[in-house]
């Protein structure tokens, strides 16, 4: 899943905020990592949730998320997938 | 004294500040509210604009406002002042630095004649804004009305505004100054995520790069020292066992190297049950057998009644085989190893005893370093075959099993004596299992198993 996957990555970088700020993302309903329901259009939750990252971390976040999303970007098809994480 | 009216706007204003969620974008609302606030007064102004300036008193942002009948507009403003003529006018340019507003009979001296509204403006108030103890910008007022027609209770009001926007203005250069600092500290901490997966990446490729040369050279060399059709002169068999050590010391050394690796990246898994060391300790005893009657050593078990630990068996028997394979290494032919237990109720403690070379007291301290075996001379590494990573992994791996683990000796020639605790399963432990387990799903690794 695409926002696990980016949670996760940012998870990585910075620790347990990735997940507080993962809870802010309208659309989104995190309990933890390995628990996340999109709740709405997933193309709309996904760029909410990078720009949620991006709105703190800057334009590094964003080339994190797009970096995360390529392990799963075969399983969208290119119509689906938002602008912010095309490369 | 501030009027009420005056008083309720102010108020009104720092609230808008205080309520700001995206202080970044403050000033695009603060400044036509200002004007807004200023005319709810009763004053009369067309225009308001807060110009902010570096240190080297090179603009760095404007916001500018106009009246167009009942409503306020934010308007580009770009290119509306102009400021050589304000400079000129020295003494009024000095009061403005000093803190005090000006009320300016001629617009023309700060505005640009292709403003559209020039020819109706009678006056220019310009008053300072002061952040860190300096003037860091201006709020310029202009109005159809002179300089004569200007209230001392409006300067008062434009004063305290302008103390406001300072106030704002901290602020934004705050969050400003946060925020860059988060992202560089984000850009950073995003490099070294990357180093390290190009770290873990490399120490993965190189070790199954060097794995499969190196066991071929192990059997190679074994095959030429042990293959009895073959005679070999003593020399020859010096060096074919020289060969074959390094080799094995090699192979693992990138074992160990791939297990920290795979620990510290926090890949390894946690999954802790109740056992019986002493199951555990037996199967141990039975592995190394056959290497440890090769080399005449007994290996024993001083078997006594033991709660059950709470503890992954697997990481459990990781440490074990390192401390009894040390102690095979160190411990000269006709030597023995004992290992016994003891518990307080708390912990089971595993005792591995042998009667080995024995550590310096001095030494003690360093053996659970990376690379912090005692003697690190070529002949001592290759005769044991060792890394000086093995007691660094157990170290660890009892961290991340909630034990402790430490070593004894009574000096060099004395053996010694590695011991580890480990909680038992009591029913509060058992409680709280989840403290004691580290599950990863499909990013654990397994580790790469001790030889003897």
């Amino acid at each position: 899943m695409a926002a696990q996957r980016i949670i996760k990555e940012q998870q990585a970088i910075i620790g347990p905020i990735a997940l507080m700020q993962a809870q802010k993302v309208q659309g989104l309903q995190v309990s933890t990592v390995d628990d996340i329901k999109i709740v709405g259009a997933g193309k709309d939750v996904l760029t909410n949730l990078v720009n949620q990252y991006a709105k703190l971390f800057g334009q590094t976040s964003i080339e994190v998320c797009r970096e995360a999303f390529q392990s799963v970007s075969d399983q969208f098809k290119p119509a689906d997938i938002p602008e912010i994480l095309k490369n | 004294m501030v009027h009420s009216d005056k008083l309720a706007a102010l108020l009104r204003l720092q609230q808008l500040v205080l309520d700001s969620e995206d202080i970044s974008a403050l000033f695009t609302t603060l400044v036509p509210q200002i004007l807004t606030e200023i005319l709810s007064t009763g004053s009369d102004y067309e225009f308001l604009s807060v110009v902010f300036v570096d240190p080297s008193n090179q603009l760095r942002k404007s916001h500018f406002a106009e009246k167009e009948g009942n409503r306020i507009e934010p308007v580009n403003a770009s290119n509306i002042f102009s400021f050589e003529g304000l400079f000129q006018e020295k003494t009024e340019w000095v009061n403005v630095l000093q803190g005090h507003i000006a009320v300016l009979p001629n617009a023309s001296l700060i505005i640009k004649p292709n403003y559209d509204r020039l020819p109706i403006l009678h006056s220019v108030t310009v008053c300072p804004i002061r952040f860190v103890k300096r003037v860091s910008g201006i709020m310029i007022l202009g109005s159809s009305r002179s300089p004569e027609q200007v209230t001392i209770d409006e300067l008062e009001l434009l004063q305290l505004i302008s103390y406001l926007i300072g106030m704002a203005f901290r602020l934004e250069d705050t969050q400003t100054s946060i925020t860059s600092t988060t992202q560089q500290i984000y850009k950073m901490n995003a490099q070294l995520h990357q180093l390290d997966k190009l770290k873990d990446d490399f120490v993965s490729v190189a070790s199954h790069e060097l794995r499969t040369p190196l066991t071929a050279i192990r059997s190679y060399a074994w095959m030429a020292l042990n293959r009895s059709d073959v005679i070999i002169t003593e020399k020859m068999k010096r060096y074919l066992g020289r060969t074959l050590i390094s080799t094995e010391r090699l192979i693992n050394l990138v074992n160990d190297m791939l297990n920290i690796s795979r620990i510290e990246s926090g890949h390894v898994e946690i999954l802790p049950q109740q056992f019986d060391m002493r199951d555990l300790i037996k199967d141990i005893i039975i592995e190394v057998e056959a290497k440890a009657k090769e080399r005449g050593i007994l290996v024993s078990m001083i078997d006594t009644p033991l709660p059950k630990v709470f503890a992954d068996p697997e990481k459990v028997r990781q440490i074990v085989m390192n401390l009894v394979g040390n102690a095979l290494k160190f411990t000269p032919p006709s030597g023995a190893i004992a290992i016994s237990f003891f518990t307080d109720g708390k912990t089971v403690d595993t005792a591995i005893k042998d009667s080995g070379v024995g550590i310096s007291p001095d030494d003690l301290v360093r053996l659970f370093k990376k690379f912090g075996r005692l003697d690190n001379s070529y002949i001592s590494s290759a005769t044991s075959g060792g890394t000086g990573l093995g007691l660094y992994i157990c170290k660890t791996l009892i961290d991340l099993l909630h034990g402790r683990i430490w070593a004894r000796s009574e000096g060099v020639g004395k053996g010694s004596s590695f011991d580890f605790s480990l909680p038992i399963a009591t029913p509060d432990v058992l409680a709280n299992a989840e403290k004691y387990t580290i599950k990863l799903g499909g990013n654990a690794k397994v580790l790469e198993p001790v030889v003897v």
